[in-house]
């Protein structure tokens, strides 16, 4: 079993996880509260990951990212090192490829609390900042995990956007599943299948532990 | 000078609807001023922008000497500033903290100390705090609405807004809690704006009424002068017609209670009320008249009477009576012939003591039902 990658995958899962946090609560709370009417717009951009293949999605992050293009060139003047092939593009393409399956479910969540929950706040004289924090959040609290869960379990199985814009370099992009691709090209099925186990138990242990979280969360807060 | 909540704003909504009110909303005494009218009239709108929920879209609100929202400038304080409570129809109790949590929740700024002082104050008052530690969702819908009135109570607020707090509850429980109710926002003495389109509840929750019927404040006054002096048809139909006096309470026995009013004596039948003042309530359509005192009748009211006016309405005649205090009956028109019932008329009015609905009534500082 390839143990390089297997620990290069979880390291990128959790980093792709924690961007999509950061990027994916305010993102979330703004699409499941706004009542803008170009916030279609925003929800279509979010969701194109889960209709577009990965190597278009990849495609056009490699592009987008290359030296010649102007965002990676501000890149490269600021940083002085390059995206494309390092783990650093790779979290770039990541966090973009698996935002539908952190926003969503969190946007969801959000657009779920009820009006009179945010109401009873304010009047008992809570400003926005802590309506969110104390009543929102631990309301939506289940949704935000959902989505946090999966955004990881998504990015230990990506493949073609890690193929297109990562490559193969050992130690920097190579992924679990590109591993796996590798054994099975070189007729290695037992290293192979050993590590599409170790993927499948993981991701299992994962979504299992999930939902049972959910289960008690909802079952504490009963009553709507 | 003890200030007064004033509006003169309108909200208007897509689609067409339009919610006017002009309301003065005296702050001293701090009394229960009841929003009344049919469903739909705009009641909830204009508590809605009281709380700075909503915006009203032309006009003003001013409590006191602050102005709350000023359209015409662009002034809107946020709710958060208001510092009022809000009792929304279904109990907006926060479903993830603990009976003692929500109460708790609008003293974040209080010293822990004192907060809990206050909190475990407050559980005692309304009678929770056996139930301190539960969730909201293992409440009945009584102790879910009497949370929220505590949480709402805690942070002192300035001004209660209350939306059909009792018309989530089973109809046994809104009875029960009507009359706690009314002790608890008496006992806070916080000035409180309360929406309802029940009659019982208004009568029995307000010193003043509002009527709002189709977007208009129509009608300003003491629950008594509004209920027995409508100004209106329209009012006067969402009212119901009825007399409504205030009365003084002389004897108690045997379940009876014998009131008197203006001079006159009224016997009713005890609803099981403390207190030495009520509203007695006769609905015209149990009152009867006739031309002279009976010899003998099982009705225990008979009020020497002169008629004062004639109105038409519907199929019935309405009419206004003086008997030391305004009486009004409904007969039909064949019964208004035949007694010869014009102004100036005189007659005894009939009204059996069971028709004669007492509602408790206290002067401020007087403690009853308690």
């Amino acid at each position: 079993m390839d143990v390089q990658a297997l620990g290069l995958t979880l390291r990128l899962a959790s980093a792709t996880t924690g961007v999509l946090f950061a990027l994916g609560v305010p993102l979330a709370y703004w699409l499941g509260r706004s009542e803008r009417r170009w916030k279609v717009l925003v929800e279509a951009v979010v969701a194109l990951p889960l209709v577009l293949p990965p190597t278009v999605l990849g495609f056009y992050v490699l592009l987008a990212i290359s030296p010649r293009s102007p965002i990676g060139r501000w890149f490269e003047s600021l940083t002085g090192s390059r995206l494309p092939f390092t783990f650093r593009g790779l979290l770039v393409a990541s966090v973009l490829y698996s935002l539908p399956f952190a926003v969503q479910p969190m946007a969801v969540a959000f657009g779920q609390v009820e009006r009179r929950m945010l109401e009873a706040s304010w009047t008992l004289g809570e400003g926005r900042l802590g309506t969110f924090l104390r009543t929102v959040v631990p309301l939506a609290l289940p949704g935000i995990v959902t989505g946090a869960v999966l955004s990881f379990a998504h990015t230990l199985g990506e493949f073609g956007v890690v193929l297109m814009v990562g490559g193969n370099v050992p130690g920097e992009t190579r992924t679990i599943s590109i591993s796996i691709y590798d054994h099975v090209q070189a007729l290695d099925y037992g290293a192979a299948g050993e590590t599409a186990a170790v993927l499948l138990a993981f991701s299992f242990l994962v979504l299992a532990v999930t939902y049972a979280l959910q289960r008690r969360a909802w079952a504490t807060w009963p009553g709507r | 000078m003890a200030g007064s909540l004033a509006l003169d704003m309108e909200r208007r909504y897509q689609g067409g609807a339009v919610v006017r009110a002009a309301l003065e909303v005296p702050l001293e005494p701090p009394g229960v001023t009841v929003l009344f009218g049919p469903s739909g009239s705009g009641k909830t709108t204009i508590l809605r922008c009281v709380a700075g929920l909503e915006r009203p879209d032309r006009g003003t609100i001013r409590f006191g000497e602050e102005v709350w929202t000023d359209a015409e400038s662009g002034r809107h304080v946020p709710p958060q500033r208001r510092r009022v409570g809000f009792l929304h129809q279904e109990p907006a109790l926060f479903p993830h903290r603990s009976v003692r949590g929500n109460v708790a929740f609008g003293l974040r700024r209080v010293p822990r100390d004192e907060r809990r002082a206050r909190v475990a104050e407050l559980l005692e008052r309304f009678g929770l705090a056996a139930l301190a530690d539960r969730r909201p969702g293992q409440l009945s819908g009584g102790e879910r609405q009497r949370v929220a009135l505590a949480r709402a109570l805690a942070p002192s607020p300035r001004l209660l807004l209350l939306d059909e707090p009792l018309s989530a509850l089973d109809t046994p429980t809104r009875e029960e809690l009507r009359l706690e109710l009314r002790r608890h926002l008496i006992d806070a003495g916080v000035p409180s704006l309360l929406v309802t389109h029940d009659r019982a509840e208004a009568m029995v929750l307000g010193d003043r009424v509002a009527v709002v019927i189709g977007g208009e404040v129509r009608q300003v006054g003491a629950v008594e002068d509004v209920f027995s002096h409508p100004v209106d048809a329209e009012v006067a139909r969402a009212v119901g017609v009825e007399t409504v006096v205030v009365a003084r309470v002389r004897e108690r026995h045997d379940g009876l209670l014998v009131l008197e009013t203006h001079g006159r004596r009224l016997v009713a039948v005890d609803p099981g009320l403390a207190g030495e003042h009520v509203l007695a309530c006769i609905r015209a359509e149990e009152v009867v008249l006739r031309l002279e005192e009976p010899v003998a009748e099982s009705a225990r009211n008979h009020l020497a009477a002169t008629v004062v006016a004639l109105r038409r309405e519907g199929p019935l005649d309405r009419i206004v009576l003086d008997c030391g205090f305004e009486l009004t009956a409904v007969v039909t028109p064949e019964a208004r012939r035949e007694l010869g019932l014009e102004p100036g008329r005189r007659v005894v009015a009939v009204v059996k003591a069971p028709a004669v609905h007492c509602v408790p009534r206290g002067p401020w500082g007087l403690a009853w039902g308690a």
